[in-house]
């Protein structure tokens, strides 16, 4: 039985003051359980499946690599130079994750807790626990462990040694992650809180510009104290060294874990995401002239800046591309991959259920003269700014870090690559919106397009999609043919026009319309 | 207090012209012949037939589920019907939809407000959509008609419920319909709100607009409707004049029509 949000202050007199664990034991297998059974089928077979991909996918290729990988001296003091950056990019990248998304994502949306009070331990563990339905964790936590699988290939007792220091450290910075993104989140409940937040991150956004031009990337690198970690986890004859560091990221995961609990009890008291929705800020009147789609742009444009998770998840999708693409030159021939990551995660903040934009007013909407396709056209054409612009941006910033000057089939493979990874998430994004429409409220930071379990199916769709065309622009691109890239664009162009132009025809069906509206609207 | 009745010059000429067509021919502006809505396997209205005329005010009434937001969605071309025929001013709803929405005003049940629009750009989307000329001034005055005069140009995201009930009536009635359709314009409204609200239904009223008003209060629906319709499980089991359901008797009445 949970206790009303008010009582969990008062509640753990016995243990630390402030942390109640005593409804984490009972609320949390409830929660899941209840989140499983209202889970479709089709969601679970995919998680399912998903689990068991990186799960097996985690355990396996570190695994093989350290079996069958023959140890070479070269590779190993490559990675093992690289490798406290990584460790740092994933807990800077998680961390902004945290920050951006109040916290992390909710296992029920917040509008559904008054009926399901859930004390502050159980909000906090249920938000750790879909940390891995992040497609960016994921996909960062395998390949940290495949490195140091890299690093000790040919000794089996350094690869657990080494794997445990990386789960530590994974583990740890997840907690401290969740910690901060929960202190944020108390302090922007404050009256000066989010002015000051936006001041740090611009002053954060600052200093790591001004180290990258200053040319001192390098040196700030090299003097990473996640170095220490690294060491401790891949030598050989220091036992100690290596305790004092795991016991250290024991340490800081349960410190953090613990931490957080007070911090969500203080929120739930303050009542942060009603406080959030009193946007009491007056807009400008825009004038009604102009042609009546681009005025439809415009309203749709003002929609997504007004909606605090999507202005905060865009900041953060140009950040941290822009962070990475800064601090490691890439090769011509390698930035194919970036507008793919950038559009994909951009079509993750909305774009995959693009009509909950219009949320509860998406009924009425419905009852207006307006064409179909019209309303479909505005939207997607918003996606596109979204998604495009994104890359644009950490495309240009990369191409200026990658130093000489591209071939023209390099330069043609990043320009085609960047059109098509936008056209498949535009494609993807209007065929999902249609078919499998959700109700969601995208006003707190935490609010999401789409239940954890389908956000995590969207994300490894199209990762996935987009991963590999850019990996077949890449290769076009290192042929040194400018029609290569260009000729595969036009099959993207064909295939993916043909989508749109399905999603389309769907949308014009008034059933089809109705489902979609009245879904959004939660009516 | 403003009336309305002076601002129907500035409406569409062609929307009057269809409600006054309809009016003239003694030919029911809102026509509805064996509606049936079904959504999978749950039927919502079933073989419903019903006329409303120009200057009449016709309240649905009935218990939850009994098909009253249904029958308003498919005259507001949100839904289409599963099997029937729908006109308005003579036009097919299923057949021509987009000339059926621009001779409606729809406050629907729920919600009903973009959460990141301000109300001003509601007024603009459907003044564009619809194309009226001039429209700003009429929508200022039924803004502060209304109190959200004040809450014109912050988004609606914040606003209680009864707000959002009050920007979703002025919202339907804003381009002078000649059909309005209101799905529960009187829940968790306050009575000045609720004044407000039977004031402007009885303007449009005057102004020849039919009205279709959808209500759990059945007090509210007796005083601003000419006639009552009771539906229960989709169907009609009771038509005639409003003034039959006021009172005790006619409270009794209702209460056996829908236990029956």
């Amino acid at each position: 039985m949970s206790r009303p949000a008010g009582m969990i202050w008062t509640a753990g007199r016995r243990g630390i003051p402030g942390v109640d664990l005593s409804g984490l034991r009972h609320e949390l297998p409830a929660l899941l359980a209840f989140v499983w059974q209202t889970t479709g089928r089709r969601e679970r077979w995919a998680l399912l499946c998903a689990a068991a991909v990186a799960v097996g996918v985690g355990i396996g290729v570190p695994l093989a690599v350290a079996t069958f990988l023959p140890p070479d001296p070269e590779v190993r003091q490559t990675v093992l130079v690289v490798l406290p950056a990584a460790w740092a990019f994933f807990a800077v990248s998680i961390l902004i994750s945290a920050l951006a998304s109040s916290g992390g994502r909710e296992l029920l949306p917040r509008n559904q807790l008054p009926g399901f009070p859930l004390s502050p331990a159980t909000d906090h563990a249920a938000a750790l626990l879909t940390i891995p339905l992040n497609v960016a964790w994921t996909l960062q936590s395998v390949s940290l462990l495949t490195a140091v699988a890299v690093i000790t290939a040919g000794a089996p007792g350094l690869l657990v040694q080494a794997t445990v220091m990386t789960t530590l450290w994974i583990l740890a910075a997840s907690c401290l992650a969740q910690f901060a993104g929960w202190a944020a989140e108390l302090l922007r409940s404050t009256r000066h809180g989010d002015t000051v937040l936006r001041g740090l991150a611009l002053a954060a956004v600052a200093v790591g510009a001004a180290v990258v031009l200053s040319g001192h990337a390098r040196t700030v690198l090299d003097s990473l104290p996640t170095t220490s970690f690294v060491i401790a986890a891949v030598v050989v004859d220091d036992p100690a060294r290596f305790a004092v560091a795991g016991v250290g990221l024991l340490v800081v995961a349960v410190v953090s874990f613990l931490g957080a609990i007070p911090l969500v009890a203080a929120l739930s008291r303050r009542s942060v995401p009603q406080v959030a929705a009193q946007d009491t800020r007056l807009r400008p009147r825009r004038s009604s002239t102009g042609s009546e789609l681009g005025w439809l742009i415009g309203l749709d444009q003002r929609m997504v800046l007004r909606s605090a998770p999507l202005r905060r998840g865009l900041a953060v999708l140009t950040v941290l591309p822009l962070l990475a693409a800064l601090l490691v030159p890439l090769p011509w021939t390698a930035l194919t991959i970036l507008p793919a990551l950038v559009a994909s995660a951009s079509g993750l903040l909305y774009g995959v259920n693009a009509f909950a934009l219009d949320g509860g007013g998406a009924v009425w909407r419905n009852s207006l003269p307006q064409p179909a396709a019209q309303w479909l056209d505005a939207r997607l054409i918003v996606l596109v700014q979204v998604c495009g612009g994104g890359a644009i941006v950490v495309v240009g910033a990369a191409a200026l870090r990658a130093g000489q000057a591209p071939s023209a089939a390099e330069l043609a493979a990043v320009v085609c690559a960047a059109i098509t990874a936008v056209l498949q998430v535009i494609s993807r994004c209007a065929r999902w919106s249609i078919r499998r429409p959700f109700p969601a409220v995208l006003r707190s930071s935490r609010d999401a397009p789409a239940p954890p379990v389908s956000l995590a199916g969207y994300a490894v769709a199209l990762s996935v999609a987009t991963t590999l065309s850019a990996t077949l622009f890449a290769l076009a691109g290192s042929t040194g043919a400018v029609a290569l890239p260009v000729a595969i664009l036009l099959l993207f162009l064909i295939s993916g026009t043909w989508s749109l132009r399905r999603a389309a025809t769907a949308f014009e069906s008034p059933a089809v319309r109705a489902r979609v509206t009245a879904t959004v609207a939660g009516t | 207090m403003p009336g309305i009745g002076t601002m129907r010059p500035m409406t569409s000429e062609a929307v009057v012209d269809a409600a006054a067509g309809a009016d003239e021919a003694s030919t029911a502006v809102v026509s509805v012949r064996s509606l049936d809505v079904s959504f999978a396997a749950v039927t919502a209205v079933l073989g419903l037939d019903l006329d409303v005329f120009s200057g009449q005010v016709v309240a649905l009434v009935g218990g939850n589920g009994a098909g009253k937001s249904s029958t308003l969605r498919v005259l507001a071309g949100v839904v289409p019907a599963s099997s029937g025929q729908v006109r308005v001013c003579d036009v097919d709803v299923t057949r021509d939809p987009l000339a059926a929405k621009r001779l409606t005003g729809y406050c629907p049940d729920v919600g009903g407000l973009l959460p990141r629009a301000t109300p001003w750009e509601h007024l603009q989307l459907s003044a564009r959509l619809r194309r009226l000329p001039d429209w700003q001034p009429r929508a200022q005055r039924l803004l502060d008609r209304f109190e959200l005069g004040d809450v014109a140009d912050r988004i609606t995201g914040g606003f209680s419920h009864g707000m959002s009930r009050r920007m979703s009536v002025v919202l339907a009635a804003m381009h002078l319909p000649p059909v309005l359709l209101l799905d529960e314009p009187f829940d968790g409204v306050d009575p000045l709100g609720v004044e407000a609200t039977v004031e402007l239904v009885e303007e449009l009223r005057q102004a020849g607009s039919a009205v279709l008003v959808s209500t759990h209060l059945l007090e509210l629906a007796v005083s601003v409707a000419d006639e009552a319709i009771v539906l229960r499980h989709g169907r009609a089991v009771h038509r005639g004049p409003a003034a039959e359901l006021a009172g005790a008797d006619g409270h009794r009445r209702y209460r056996d029509l829908l236990s029956a």
